[in-house]
């Protein structure tokens, strides 16, 4: 999936912006990041308040930062809830912000970015799979 | 042309780039951000967009703090979207974007050992689901883009 969004999307965006490939990555990165830290947040948002606050006491009891981790980790994974969170993560949020991205750079690119932009669309090939 | 009629609303009011990005931690992704905002100087569209992600990164941050107040959850689920990214790393490579080397990666999701791989799988698991995602992904962005293409050829032949 990511794969489709960086050939797709965020990677002809970059490249229309004529940053180096270097900076292209690094802004990739953070940008990913981002996608995750949003998802991860929504499947947490999805538990259910009791399941928080047992989460919220196992939290304030462990030892290290990698039970911590452990403890969240299984959160996010065990939660009957999480197929839902990823599906409402993808179809609403994780498209408004690739088309604010977007609006972003439609607002501030030059003539020439735009046509780079164009050209980068129409050079993408097509992966949707229509067929059942 | 006006900006799509898909988009954000304007910048949240009374903040700044630099104020966001001085909210931001861990201290490496806000050193991280604030580098790459001097290297990418005056192109404005590229300015935008980290503008875009910044604003999103420090709601996020803001609203992790929200959910376990009594743990540091905004760098916990930066470590954990850390290991997720470790699975987008390769074939991201594929297509020839070098992301950080997986050691650095691993440093900054701050584990070693069992733990790490622990977490790793859990969140291979995850990436699992995001993958039954993938048609809906490919059939939105193609609308999008059949829309998006028009509006652009309109603008540039103007």
């Amino acid at each position: 999936m990511f794969e489709d969004i960086h050939t797709q999307i965020i990677g002809p965006l970059l490249e229309a912006c004529g940053l180096e490939k270097e900076d292209q990555a690094r802004l990739s990165v953070i940008i990913y990041q981002v996608i995750i830290m949003n998802l991860i947040l929504k499947i947490l948002e999805y538990l259910p308040e009791e399941k928080k606050r047992e989460v919220e006491s196992m939290l304030a009891k462990a030892k290290d930062d990698n039970e911590k981790l452990k403890i969240l980790t299984d959160a996010l994974v065990d939660s009957p809830q999480t197929k839902k969170a990823i599906e409402s993560y993808i179809q609403n949020d994780l498209f408004k912000f690739l088309k604010e991205m977007i609006n972003a750079f439609l607002k501030n690119a030059t003539p020439e970015q735009e046509k780079r932009f164009l050209d980068l669309l129409k050079n993408t090939p097509s992966v949707s799979h229509k067929t059942p | 042309m006006s900006p799509l009629p898909l988009g954000r609303s304007p910048e949240i009011e009374g903040s700044s780039l630099e104020r966001q990005i001085r909210g931001i931690w861990p201290r490496d992704v806000r050193r991280e951000v604030l580098d790459l905002l001097h290297k990418i100087g005056e192109n404005e569209a590229a300015r935008e967009i980290l503008s875009t992600t910044v604003e999103r990164l420090f709601r996020a941050q803001r609203q992790a703090e929200q959910l376990f107040p009594s743990y540091t959850l905004p760098t916990a689920v930066w470590q954990l979207g850390s290991i997720l990214i470790l699975s987008v790393h390769l074939l991201l490579r594929q297509h020839g974007i070098h992301l950080s080397p997986l050691e650095e990666l691993a440093l900054w999701a701050g584990q070693s050992g069992a733990g790490f791989i622990g977490t790793y799988l859990g969140m291979k698991q995850l990436y699992n689901l995001l993958v039954e995602q993938r048609r809906w992904v490919r059939d939105r962005w193609e609308l999008i883009k059949e829309g998006l293409t028009g509006q652009l050829s309109k603008r540039i032949e103007k």
